[in-house]
């Protein structure tokens, strides 16, 4: 025992700075592993994207993120919804494009390990969703022809389009009209029904081209390590000792494992704390301005997008397609009002909270957590009260924020 | 002087000794795959239910084997055999829909598509179709992070 000690004590000696020793139960250590960047692995492929992975997309992609020509006024960007100053957030309760749309901007740090995109889980890859803002009124406003057209015009992005993907962009811009696609205004989508199937699948394949191109940046847009990393680490001697927690974060880190407290770990679990998937907290959109069923609807959605895995425009062979080929398709569980789990790190940086940025601080987060609106009023839900103290609430917080880097700026504007 | 080398070469003998002291986690022995074995309702099937590897893991969508005899032992083939299940104290489902995707002989079978996404017990079901009849058995599996 004493060796063990002195051991101990050696570690962190060696390690530089000491650090005040927290004694975390053989379950609390393994549950701060499974949260830490340490236990995160590389992004998982996405095989319907064989450019997911390629550097030159990525950079090409990244050209594409930052470029206002692509709305149809001339003035957004991605970027304007996914700043990288804000953690690729815009601090805005619903999102502001050519219009104001329905719910809160995510996040794109480590979007790569999402499974399902859109907080209603619409689309199955990111460069599928990469693809409906061009088009969304109340986003870029554009038209799939349109975006064609301004990579088609400029020098630079053709010759870097021919050499990302080998295939000449060899689009004639006379004969195709100024707007079309399926999803713009009433007049680009008379154009793009005037079309015929050849042309649409030949501006699709092109489309899907560029989706693809800005899903290889996105997927290099990974979480930075935290306090919490750092602290995880260093008990479980994967580094030095060199992180403590306060008494606070460290009550709150216990609240947070507490599945008779709390059940936080239910749907926020692993390093990114998210289960990926979709859950009921009876936050759903029944009436008013912002109705919004959420995986109700989004559950069709994907199934129906000519843009999934086992889409004609996917590079996946139908057996790799395993989230489509054994998604649940019952409607019937309480998916009428559920959203998807998000990650829990950066919360620092990605205010407003909630699908529809309902909650400007995470202390009103806890407080909805903590007494959940009734079954009766919003339909059944998943979550019971926590009964927990405002003390408590404050340390649950504290842990929270021991989740977010110091740092929101990434730099990767080009 | 003396007293601080004495220190520091007590420490790294200790901290060596520390290293390679085994912890609680590598005695464990229940690294083997697990299995939960049960008898249909109306007794027509005994089944045993496992995953393919390992123990079953929160998170990642995984395969499991499904083996299904008659209760005097002979192998069942062939077989349809849906599966479904849930968190019955979260009011939930599958989040997937496995599928048996495989027969492997003896009565065993080859299912994929299974994905926990928390921990908690979990309710698996198996309705399975046969020459001898249709029957159902359940399975609580009890996961922990």
């Amino acid at each position: 025992m004493l060796c063990t000690r002195a051991g101990l004590l050696a570690a962190l000696l060696i390690g530089g700075t000491a650090v005040a020793e927290i004694d975390w139960t053989e379950r609390e250590k393994r549950l701060l592993g499974s949260l830490s960047l340490s236990a995160l692995e590389t992004p998982p492929a996405n095989p319907s994207n064989r450019f997911a992975d390629d550097e030159a997309a990525a950079a090409f992609g990244r050209q594409l993120f930052f470029d206002e020509r692509f709305s149809g006024d001339g003035d957004i960007s991605c970027a304007t919804c996914h700043q990288p100053e804000r953690y690729f957030t815009d601090g805005r309760a619903r999102s502001l494009g050519a219009g104001e749309a329905m719910r809160n901007s995510p996040t794109l740090i480590g979007t790569a390990y999402n499974r399902w995109f859109y907080w209603d889980g619409r689309r199955d890859s990111l460069w599928a969703q990469a693809l409906i803002p061009f088009e969304a009124a109340d986003e870029m406003g554009s038209s799939r022809v349109a975006v064609l057209r301004v990579v088609a015009s400029d020098e630079d992005y053709r010759t870097e389009y021919e050499r990302v993907f080998g295939a000449p962009l060899d689009i004639d811009l006379e004969s195709l009209p100024a707007h079309a696609g399926p999803f713009g205004s009433e007049e680009a989508r008379d154009a793009w029904a005037s079309l015929s199937l050849e042309e649409q699948q030949y501006v699709n394949r092109i489309y899907s081209n560029l989706g693809k191109a800005i899903a290889a940046f996105e997927r290099t847009l990974l979480p930075e390590m935290t306090r919490l990393d750092r602290h995880a680490d260093g008990v479980l001697g994967r580094a030095p000792a060199t992180e403590t927690l306060s008494e606070d974060e460290v009550a709150g880190a216990r609240l947070f494992f507490d599945s008779e407290k709390t059940q936080c770990l239910q749907c926020h679990n692993g390093p990114l704390l998210t289960n990926g998937e979709f859950h009921n907290i009876g936050s759903g959109n029944f009436s008013g301005d912002y109705l919004d069923f959420g995986r109700d609807i989004g559950l069709r959605a994907v199934l129906m997008d000519e843009f999934n895995c086992l889409g004609p425009y996917s590079d996946a062979e139908k057996y790799q397609c395993r989230e489509l080929l054994f998604l649940n398709r019952d409607t019937h569980l309480p998916l009428r009002g559920a959203f998807k789990v998000p990650s829990l790190r950066g919360l620092r940086h990605t205010a407003p909270y909630f699908h529809d940025g309902r909650f400007e601080t995470l202390n009103e987060v806890l407080g909805f957590y903590n007494n959940p609106p009734p079954v009766a009023l919003v339909g059944p839900h998943e979550l019971q009260p926590m009964a927990l103290t405002d003390a408590e609430l404050a340390q649950l917080e504290a842990f929270l924020l021991t989740l977010s880097g110091a740092q929101p700026h990434y730099h990767v504007a080009p | 002087m003396k007293f601080r080398v004495v220190t520091v070469v007590y420490l790294l003998v200790c901290l060596v000794a520390v290293s390679v002291m085994p912890s609680a986690h590598a005695e464990s022995t229940e690294d083997s795959s697990p299995g939960w074995e049960s008898v249909s309702n109306n007794e027509l099937y005994r089944v045993v239910v496992r995953p393919e590897q390992g123990k079953p893991v929160v998170g990642k969508m995984h395969r499991w084997i499904i083996e299904v005899l008659t209760t005097d032992g002979e192998p069942v083939y062939p077989a349809q055999i849906s599966i479904g299940g849930g968190m019955q104290g979260h009011g939930h489902g599958l989040p997937t829909q496995p599928q048996v995707i495989a027969y492997g002989g003896d009565g065993v079978y080859l299912i994929d598509g299974m994905r926990f996404n928390m921990e908690g017990e979990w309710q698996l079901s198996f309705v399975i179709a046969s020459d001898y009849g249709r029957d159902r058995v359940d399975f609580d599996i009890l996961l922990e992070f």
